[in-house]
């Protein structure tokens, strides 16, 4: 019985351990435009339908420095060009990462989308454009399902129980 | 790096909220069962223990929290800097603190009894956990897992997805802990083999260590391409922080290696380099332990002193009043939309939720702030009350079809969405309680009539606290019995409840009366485990026996039937889907009495019906949280709104629109499923518990459950649609 106690602890502990995650997100753009590095990065990755983040690293391109106070403006449309396009204007406080600006986007639609960068700081200025491919969303079958099995889960685990116990008390061979 | 950009940095932490929660509770569990077990070995446990354990959950926290986290994306160097914290420092404070029987200990015994008691004793497990703590698997598991995450595939995989990331730090901190359990031999696990090859074991780590580092210090290219491709940061290019981070791990990965392999060899070759037994160090040391103390609320400092206050409940009440009175006021005079008037909104999407939310975490809040009550106090002082409540009406059926009329008329009248509608439904409640409390003595309203109040007494069967004595031998020695004959201070329980005969939480209003009435302070509100209540079947003061009481039976499927009815409503009104439903039931209800003799029938449909509860419950909970939270910023403007209506000038104008949701679609989605599956799993539970009370086999028993678990597992499918549904929001609108 004592050499199963690191197990029951080991279980406890690792409540705490798996739900250890990293920022995550891919880089979508990295490119030099005008006197900055820009860096869009993008999570989930790949990226789907519902809301997603978006944040953008700003750096001096002669320095390198990381720079933290110019405008960032992004312009989304899906394509083609259809629906009218969404201006938003990234935020420091969006982003745990101090060091980046961001924002949730909510992707409405699977398909291509346009995202165009505006960046100002004092006199200068840079615009940059990519495209990205927004996949349909499939997190809610996903939880849905998750949460339909857990249950089915918790009471195949709840026969093992009830068979070892009864194999304990010896009754079942 | 200039200043703004280090303080950018340094105030670059993450809060990720279940991790925090579990460390906390994890926390809170060791130091519950290290507290426990220090009684009766102190030496075994002494404080640097704890303090180990949790230096060890607070450098987990900062492995996952700090700026470590949010910069590994961009800097090699702190990405190795978190897993060497989840590797080398974590698991070998974390088994300094000796967790496994602090933590065991922390649980009730009952759940380690005969919930992890027969997992304990499978043979089949004992083999598995001795091959996966063996030091050669340890020592392989580790390893294998920390040159196989730093392989560039598994590595960039971890990287893109916030998923395999988390399965990679779980993999890091999980086969450490094996590794590091035969080094630090945490009591009371036994050494497997001798000490001596610990030795080799930790210096075999090192070089694995050694060559990963070397490898990653000299390489002349960028081995993970995502940090070759980003951005750089802090004037570091992607090979210099290649080389710091290899660097990194060849000195300090070594040094935790190293010192403890000094300090075993030193150990080994000291003179009294023997290690007492365990029992040898408890010499003279075994305390007596002390009896359990069970949590009373009413010991707490400032619930506990509210509660037992004379005027508390009073309090409580005067609020609850003025509320009431306000919405009734807004009913009649103010805006037409149920969503623009407190009495669509207070009621309907606040009270409710937090009655629900209430009987599941505490207890009868909703009873013991009852406003219907207040005005009843007046009528009692009118000196009116003269008639005894007839016998023939002692029963819940004129209470359930009042709730039965209630649930209807909701729907039928769309109440929530009438404000009118819903101050008449107060004011008819207020002029009921008030005449049949002003001529009746007792709590007859409470106790016989009142639908909310029997909805509240079913559910807290569920509670977790319940009124109970402390003492049988103070009970005993009580020859005055004021918990219910009252004194000249402070009448007795109304309700007819007798303290010593009280068993759960059912028609207990949680007035206090009792508590203030005992002379002897004998009464405490006492945590319980929430199904104990259903499972035993004594005979309760002013009850009887559940398994005699069709009534309460009745009520409790009325309500549990309801839930999804009204659930249902908010999807598609009016659907015949609900009668289907009730046909299921009741097929259902005759499969399992089909099993019973003529005597047990009754027995047996009774029991069952209380084992519906937690189903029930779940889905109203479930509901009522979708209303709660889509509406959770409704109050504010509501009263903006209310004010204007009832001409008070007090506020800015209502400003309608919510800026975001409390929580996403798919969060709000999470618990609510989450809700109907615990209360899936606590039917089905109480389900075979009470079909094993019946059967004198597994297999009858398992007869007898099939057309209730089949009726339920239905009723859940049911529930997952509804909740998948798009329904009905009341209250604010969203910022598009």
């Amino acid at each position: 019985m004592k050499a199963l106690y690191p197990l029951a602890a080991f279980l406890m502990l690792a409540m705490g351990a798996t739900a250890a995650r990293a920022d995550g997100g891919a880089i979508l753009l990295h490119q030099d435009a005008g006197a900055f590095i820009i860096t869009l990065f993008a999570a989930p990755q790949p990226l789907r339908t519902g809301d997603a983040d978006l944040s953008v690293m700003v750096q001096d391109r002669t320095s390198g420095e990381i720079l933290l106070d110019p405008i960032i403006d992004l312009t989304i449309a899906p394509e083609p060009a259809g629906a009218s396009p969404q201006t938003v204007r990234l935020a420091k406080g969006q982003a745990s990462n101090r060091l980046l600006q961001a924002c949730t986007f909510h992707f409405s639609t699977a398909g291509r989308w346009h995202l165009a960068l505006l960046i100002r700081r004092g006199n200068e200025q840079a615009e940059l454009s990519t495209d990205c491919t927004v996949e349909p969303d499939r997190s809610r079958a996903t939880l849905v399902w998750f949460y339909i099995l857990l249950p089915v889960g918790i009471i195949l685990l709840f026969v093992i129980h009830q068979v070892l116990k009864l194999r304990s008390e010896g009754k079942v061979p | 790096m200039s200043d703004g950009i280090s303080q950018a940095a340094w105030s670059s932490w993450s809060f990720p909220f279940w991790a925090t929660t579990g460390l906390l509770v994890t926390a809170l569990l060791y130091l519950r069962g290290w507290s426990r077990i220090r009684r009766t070995r102190p030496l075994t446990f002494p404080a640097w223990r704890a303090g180990c354990f949790l230096g060890g959950l607070f450098a987990l926290w900062l492995a996952i929290a700090s700026p470590l986290d949010t910069l590994d994306g961009l800097l090699l160097v702190a990405h190795m800097t978190q897993h060497l914290i989840l590797m080398s420092v974590v698991p070998p404070l974390l088994l300094l603190g000796a967790p496994a029987v602090p933590l065991l200990r922390s649980l009730p015994r009952s759940v380690l009894r005969d919930g992890l008691g027969p997992f304990f004793r499978a043979q089949s497990l004992h083999r598995i956990l001795r091959l996966i703590t063996h030091p050669v698997f340890a020592w392989l598991a580790m390893n294998i897992a920390y040159i196989g995450w730093h392989v560039p595939q598994a590595y960039e995989l971890a990287l893109r997805s916030p998923g395999w990331h988390a399965v990679e730090h779980g993999c890091f901190l999980g086969t450490s802990l094996l590794f590091w359990l035969p080094i630090i031999q945490p009591w009371p696990t036994v050494s497997r083999g001798s000490r001596w090859a610990m030795l080799p074991y930790l210096v075999g780590a090192d070089l694995v260590n050694t060559g990963l580092a070397a490898v990653l210090s000299f390489s002349d290219r960028v081995i993970y391409p995502s940090y070759a491709a980003g951005p750089r940061v802090f004037g570091i290019s992607a090979l210099s922080d290649q080389a710091a981070a290899g660097a990194l791990m060849w000195v300090v990965g070594s040094i935790f290696y190293l010192v403890p392999l000094a300090a075993i060899a030193i150990h080994l070759l000291s003179p009294q380099s023997r290690r007492p037994a365990a029992g040898t160090l408890q010499q003279g040391s075994i305390a007596v332990p002390h009896p359990g103390r069970r949590l009373d609320l009413l010991n707490l400092p400032l619930i506990g002193r509210l509660l037992r206050w004379r005027y508390g409940r009073m309090a409580l009440q005067s609020i609850a009043f003025a509320a009431a009175v306000l919405v009734i006021a807004d009913g009649f005079l103010g805006h037409s939309m149920g969503a623009m008037n407190l009495a669509g909104v207070l009621p309907w999407t606040y009270v409710r939720a937090f009655g629900v939310i209430a009987l599941l975490v505490l207890g009868n809040i909703f009873c013991l702030s009852c406003p219907f009550m207040l005005p009843r106090e007046l009528g009692h002082r009118l000196g009116l009350a003269r008639f005894k409540w007839p016998r023939w009406l002692r029963s819940k059926w004129i209470a359930i079809a009042l709730l039965i009329l209630f649930f209807w008329s909701y729907e039928a009248f769309a109440i929530w969405d009438h404000p009118q509608r819903t101050a008449w439904l107060l004011i008819a409640y207020f002029a009921a309680a008030f005449l049949v409390d002003t001529f009746f003595r007792g709590a007859n309203f409470c106790k016989y009539i009142c639908p909310l109040g029997q909805f509240n007494f079913a559910g807290s069967l569920f509670s977790p606290f319940t009124l109970e004595r402390k003492s049988h031998a103070t009970c005993e020695r009580c020859t005055t019995h004021d918990c219910i004959a009252g004194n000249a201070q402070q009448r007795g329980c109304e309700l007819q409840l007798y303290m010593p005969q009280k068993v759960g939480n059912m028609d207990c209003t949680l007035c206090m009366d009792c508590v203030k009435a005992c002379p002897h302070d004998n009464i405490g509100l006492f945590a319980i485990a929430p199904v104990h209540d259903i499972l035993r079947d004594p005979v309760r003061s002013s009850i009887g026996k559940f398994s005699a009481r069709t009534d309460i039976a009745a009520v409790i499927l009325v309500i549990v039937f309801a839930a999804f009815v009204n659930a249902w409503w908010m999807v598609t009104p009016g659907a015949l889907g609900n009668y289907l439903a009730l046909a299921v039931l009741l097929a259902a209800a005759a499969a399992t009495l089909s099993f019973a003799n003529r005597s047990t029938k009754k027995e047996l449909f009774c029991r069952f019906s209380q084992a519906l509860l937690p189903l029930g419950l779940a889905m109203w909970a479930a509901h009522l949280l979708f209303h709660l939270i889509t509406g959770w910023a409704t109050l504010d403007p509501a009263l903006h709104q209310a004010a204007a209506d009832l001409g008070w000038h007090l506020f800015a104008p209502p400003h309608w629109v919510m800026e975001q949701p409390l929580l996403t679609a798919n969060t709000l989605l999470s618990f609510q499923l989450l809700l109907l599956d615990a209360g899936l799993l606590l039917t089905l539970y109480l389900g075979w518990r009470l079909a094993r009370q019946w059967a004198t086999t597994s297999g009858r028993a398992l007869l007898l459950l099939l057309p209730w678990a089949t009726m339920v597992a239905v009723a859940y499918a049911t529930g997952v649609w509804i909740m998948l549904q798009p329904m009905q929001m009341r209250g604010v609108m969203m910022n598009p």
